[in-house]
């Protein structure tokens, strides 16, 4: 496989491996902080699921694709901590996958979230292991903002996601009320923190301001934080429909009986977002190749 | 959801032996990866003996001494000095960012070349490139420079360059980030008689394999004992010309290059056999 292939097939297997920790992480976070009661949607079961199988393909992908393809040696594509990591990171997606039926078997607090955000903890420091943010000057910052932007990602784009599965059908409605409030606090939140801990990040990793803004990486980071504004701005669209949706659900009648215009409105914004999402977790991947060139 | 009482408490056996298995296995990895196998030997840091081995996945970092200049009957060939025998200058390449070039004939007139390389922040990526000749004259018309036998380490991980062969700019990936690369390679295609002048009397031009930031700042150091003089033709009028500094056998361009300027003309003497 050349070399342009093998770039190709690593940089989408990062994909794989980001939208199953958004997938994965993300419900996990939904269940823990923003709907315990929310275990019996089997919407959010199926997201959980699928979000393991994505991550445990994209954790044996990566170096199996340089083992196979490039006919690379184990020990030249797998240093002694990204190893253990992905090791790590198997045994929590494994606690996933085997205890997800004790996790949603009553409302996810106490013991369950406990377990929850363990299993959330322990694939994010996996992924801050395999990061940039090790080695180097600044390492320990580099960690902790490393660290806060992997969890805030899988809080916001992992509960966009679940919050989309839940009330993009149309019947749930009288959820809205209920959720949207406090996933909103969870997302405010998890941008700020985003904002914050993307702007340390870049400029260690990039050493400085100055090489930041000159490099390639620089200019595909200001592509992701256009679309990153305009997701923002998407957001906060669909959730202000989404309120007048609800508000219209409860107190107004419908001008056509039967037909739920509101939350179909909610529906486009809230996939428009998704579909925002995606391009997002691949500008990411693409960050990842495009880091400074001496 | 939870199913049968029985599967429910097979299932969670099951997940912990896994889950416990897995653990252990990180851990062991952790500890046997340095000596997990690998296309490249061992980082240079911990490899001081000299190798007959030519291959460049097998051949270790050559460290003989620098020091005496090339005898007639000698088989072996002359190499740079590594860290592990000279104390290397501070300052680019070895305690602050840029490049350390170190270079040394080899008696067929390539040269052994060793890099250290700091970078001012981590990369995934390294872009290598051979020495563009035109700026040595019409002396270097129709050579084709080319590294062979490249051995590149980061951060101590031993990278894996094609081949082991630079004959043209060639963008290659790190496994880790990083910022700290050292580079081994033989250096042909570089040298050419100079007519007139005295029988044996050759010029070479040399410049990093580094290729990138042309900022970066760059210490170019030339020993052996057939080196005569360093010319830097970046740089212009007479500190072009009177470039080299230091005493024989261990000459280095006068200062700090830029790397965009980073060329050095090597004048040095062939063995005559």
């Amino acid at each position: 496989m050349n070399q342009d292939l093998l770039d190709l097939a690593l940089g989408a297997n990062r994909v794989l491996t980001y939208a199953g920790y958004v997938l994965l992480a993300g419900t996990l976070t939904f269940w823990s902080v923003v709907w315990p009661d929310g275990r019996r949607n089997g919407r959010l079961v199926v997201l959980a699921l699928a979000g393991t199988a994505a991550m445990i393909i994209g954790t044996l992908a990566g170096p199996a694709i340089q083992l196979i393809f490039a006919g690379r040696l184990l020990g030249d594509i797998v240093t002694p901590l990204g190893g253990a990591a992905q090791l790590a990171r198997l045994a929590a997606l494994v606690a996933a996958m085997f205890f997800l039926p004790d996790i949603i078997s009553g409302a996810v607090v106490g013991w369950r979230r406990i377990l929850a955000l363990t299993v959330v903890l322990v694939i994010a420091a996996s992924m801050v292991a395999q990061s940039d943010a090790i080695g180097g000057p600044w390492e320990v910052t580099k960690i902790a903002v490393t660290g806060l932007h992997v969890l805030a990602t899988c809080a916001w784009l992992g509960g966009l996601v679940a919050l989309a599965a839940v009330l993009i059908p149309g019947d749930r409605v009288e959820e809205l009320d209920q959720l949207i409030p406090r996933f909103s606090r969870v997302a405010m939140l998890s941008v700020a923190t985003l904002v914050v801990t993307g702007i340390i990040h870049a400029v260690a990793v990039a050493g400085g301001l100055s090489p930041l803004i000159g490099s390639r990486y620089g200019l595909v980071l200001v592509i992701k934080v256009a679309i990153f504004g305009f997701m923002l701005l998407m957001g906060n669209h669909g959730r202000k429909y989404a309120a007048r949706a609800a508000f219209r659900q409860r107190h107004l009648v419908p001008d056509v009986p039967g037909k739920n215009v509101g939350v179909s409105g909610l529906a486009v914004a809230m996939g428009a977002e998704l579909c925002i999402a995606f391009v997002i977790l691949s500008t990411t991947s693409l960050l990842v190749m495009v880091a400074p060139h001496p | 959801m939870t199913g049968h009482p029985l599967a429910a408490w097979l299932r969670r056996a099951v997940g912990l032996a896994l889950i416990v298995g897995l653990l252990i296995s990180a851990v062991a990895f952790y500890r046997v990866a340095p000596q997990l196998p690998r296309a490249t030997p061992a980082p240079p840091s911990n490899t001081t003996s000299s190798s007959t081995a030519t291959s460049p996945t097998t051949a270790g970092p050559a460290s003989q001494s620098p020091d005496a200049s090339p005898s007639p009957t000698a088989s072996a060939k002359r190499v740079p000095p590594t860290q592990a025998e000279v104390k290397l200058p501070p300052g680019p390449g070895t305690t602050e960012p840029g490049i350390l070039l170190m270079a040394s004939p080899l008696r067929d007139g390539s040269f052994d070349v060793a890099e250290l390389v700091i970078l001012p922040s981590q990369v995934r990526s390294v872009r290598l490139a051979p020495p563009k000749l035109a700026v040595g004259g019409k002396s270097f018309a129709g050579l084709k420079p080319v590294a062979s036998e490249v051995q590149m380490s980061a951060d101590d991980q031993p990278v894996i360059v094609p081949k082991g062969r630079v004959d043209s700019r060639l963008e290659i990936a790190l496994v880790e980030p990083s910022n700290q690369m050292e580079l081994r390679y033989q250096l042909h295609e570089v040298t050419a008689r100079s007519i007139p002048s005295r029988a044996g009397r050759a010029l070479a031009v040399i410049s990093p394999l580094a290729a990138g930031d042309p900022s970066l700042h760059v210490v170019m150091m030339v020993s052996g004992g057939t080196v005569r003089n360093i010319e830097c033709p970046m740089r212009r009028g007479i500190s072009g010309q009177t470039c080299a500094a230091g005493r024989k056998p261990n000459l280095r361009a006068k200062g700090e290059l830029p790397l965009s300027q980073a060329v050095i003309i090597v004048q040095f003497d062939l063995p005559r056999t």
